[in-house]
């Protein structure tokens, strides 16, 4: 809240309330759908809220798409200023984090086009800082840390080496945890396709998994 | 050479998924008779379909108790098996009601069903093993900063410029993006470099004050960028760029002792050693964003660990006050995006001097994200010009 007890940056939620707090925080009683108006306006702080809302899930899918920080920092970039430049002509009525999700995912398969569909492989996985553990393999103990080391890696890889879409629709479910609808809606595909789509990319997944385990284990 | 496109590696999914239209089908089919990579691309797509069939026939009959022979008859008995799509949409609770009943028995009931179940429920599992990444803090800046100038440049040209040049000051802006993120990194990569191997310096704060500027029959921008705060706790170092900007026509009789600086309250830098990068090549990247060919004049100092640039271009002489103002911002905007990916902008602040005026008409500030500054900065700033 600014020294003078007013809230910052003009914002108001759906009742019309100025809302109060400090930033970015500030933002957290605000619909997506209320903050998207706000911009459509010129409010670059209701695009700061929204970034601060996504950053994380955006770039997160990114890395996990490119496999590289570097690059997936620029997708994530590239999907803001687009989401930025775009959102005059945003319809309201839609769904935001959709629209983000199908930009941010449309700048990713651009860029591995553009690539050539060269396989990703990260070897990042396990150098960088700052990482925030989410979760654990089975259950708590159930690795040690040598062997959740080489899982991490090999789920990595694994997931690097499936074909885009399937790879796409990994993040989207596994990783990012979306309903069915929700991933058909960003990818642009039935509700069945996702099913059967993410049922292929699953037993796919678990190919290259296990081999990639047994060839750890000639080694 | 015109770009070809090829079919989508999603869209050949759907294909060989029966899952396209008539038109859309017939689209795919007419492009891959023309098109051997897309061709290719597809059989190889229907051969890890055929792997994955595959590996399905291979997956283990895990009875719980009874021989192989047992637990055909008795899926035999239970009917036919769900899909493999169904019992993976199962696991994820995405299936209607009443199928999710028919499934949930089936499983119960199917040794074969139950464990594709497992091994589905299994493969789920693996991913809760990857971590989810924070991002730089130096992304939030670069995203925050461009968007920033993004929309004070679209604001300043629908307050002030009619629809042709807005689009023509647009089209400066927003010219080679890519090549100038591209540019951008490259070159806070090389600084780093350099700056990592250069001589240690003492430790300090840089701070950067605007030097007295000639008069003339000008409109000048001088772009004060100065360059040099650094942290060098543990490698790699941080780097702090403060940059500031104005322009006018009277010459700034103010002595460099002035305390301009002080009013964008620079970062404090501490620190058990700093270093500089080459400031020729900071000089020269900003010369190729702040449309070279218009630089009339340069002048740069270095005084102790103070770096001030001054930069005078032709093209301001000849428009108008608010043509300018679009312009600087463009500039600003311009310098934003060179200089993050590795630097952090402490301030910017454009002034708007006419000619003959004692005091700026205008002042727009920008914090170190390229955000507008809310403060009244123009209060701050007329007193501080009209005590020269």
């Amino acid at each position: 809240m600014t020294t003078d007890g007013t809230a910052p940056y003009g914002l108001t939620d759906e009742s019309g309330d100025l809302v109060r707090g400090n930033w970015p925080e500030a933002g957290e009683g605000l619909s997506d759908r209320t903050l998207v108006k706000s911009l459509q306006e010129g409010n670059e702080k209701a695009f700061e809220v929204l970034y601060y809302r996504y950053r994380i899930p955006i770039y997160n899918l990114a890395y996990r798409m490119v496999g590289n920080r570097e690059e997936a920092q620029d997708m994530t970039q590239e999907a803001f200023i687009k989401i930025l430049r775009g959102v005059k002509s945003f319809d309201i009525e839609r769904n935001f984090f959709s629209w983000l999700y199908k930009v941010a995912t449309n700048v990713c398969l651009d860029h591995i086009r553009k690539l050539k569909r060269q396989p990703l492989i990260s070897n990042e996985e396990m150098s960088i800082e700052g990482d925030i553990e989410v979760g654990n393999f089975r259950d708590e103990g159930a690795l040690d840390l040598a062997d959740r080391h080489a899982v991490k890696e090999a789920v990595t890889e694994a997931l690097s080496n499936l074909p885009e879409h399937y790879r796409l629709i990994l993040i989207l479910r596994e990783l990012q945890g979306f309903r069915y609808a929700e991933i058909a809606e960003i990818m642009g595909v039935s509700v069945y396709s996702v099913q059967t789509t993410l049922f292929r990319a699953r037993k796919m997944f678990k190919k290259e998994y296990l081999k990639l385990e047994a060839a750890d284990g000639e080694d | 050479m015109a770009r070809i496109e090829h079919i989508s590696e999603l869209e050949l999914s759907l294909y060989l998924d029966n899952e396209l239209d008539r038109e859309q089908r017939q689209v795919v089919e007419e492009h891959l008779t023309g098109c051997q990579y897309c061709r290719s691309y597809l059989e190889d797509m229907e051969e890890s379909a055929s792997l994955i069939e595959g590996l399905e026939a291979e997956m283990p009959i895990t009875p719980a108790d009874g021989s192989l022979e047992e637990v055909t008859e008795e899926a035999a008995a239970i009917g036919s098996h769900p899909a493999g799509y169904e019992i993976s949409a199962y696991i994820d609770g995405e299936l209607p009601a009443r199928q999710l009943r028919e499934v949930r028995s089936h499983i119960a009931s199917c040794p074969e069903c139950r464990a594709m179940h497992e091994s589905l429920r299994n493969t789920a599992m693996f991913f809760t093993v990857l971590d989810i990444h924070a991002p730089e803090l130096v992304l939030d800046a670069r995203i925050l900063g461009e968007a920033s100038a993004y929309l004070a440049l679209q604001g300043s040209l629908e307050d002030s410029l009619p629809a042709a040049e807005r689009q023509a000051v647009s089209a400066v802006i927003l010219r080679d993006e890519a090549s100038e993120r591209e540019r951008a990194k490259r070159f806070a990569s090389d600084i780093m470099a350099e700056a990592g191997e250069a001589a240690i310096a003492p430790a300090g704060n840089v701070s950067v004050f605007p030097t007295p500027i000639v008069a003339g029959n000008w409109m000048w921008l001088a772009a004060a960028a100065a360059i040099i705060a650094f942290l060098a706790i543990a490698n790699p170092f941080r780097i702090t760029v403060n940059f500031f900007g104005g322009y006018r026509t009277e010459p700034l009789a103010i002595a460099p002792a002035v305390n301009m600086n002080a009013a964008y309250a620079p970062i404090q830098v501490s620190g058990a050693r700093s270093s500089r990068p080459d400031i020729g090549r900071i000089i020269g990247e900003l010369r190729k964003v702040l449309r070279s060919s218009d630089v009339e004049d340069e002048k740069s100092s270095i005084t102790g660990q103070d770096v001030v640039i001054v930069l005078r271009f032709r093209s301001f002489a000849a428009m108008t006050e608010s043509e300018a103002k679009a312009a600087v911002a463009a500039d600003v905007a311009a310098v934003f995006s060179t200089i993050y990916g590795g630097y952090s902008v402490d301030s910017a602040t454009i002034w708007l001097m006419p000619d003959g005026a004692e005091k700026p008409n205008a002042v727009i500030s920008f914090d170190r994200y390229g955000r507008p500054l809310e403060k009244d900065w123009k209060a701050e700033q007329s007193g501080r010009f009209s005590g020269v």
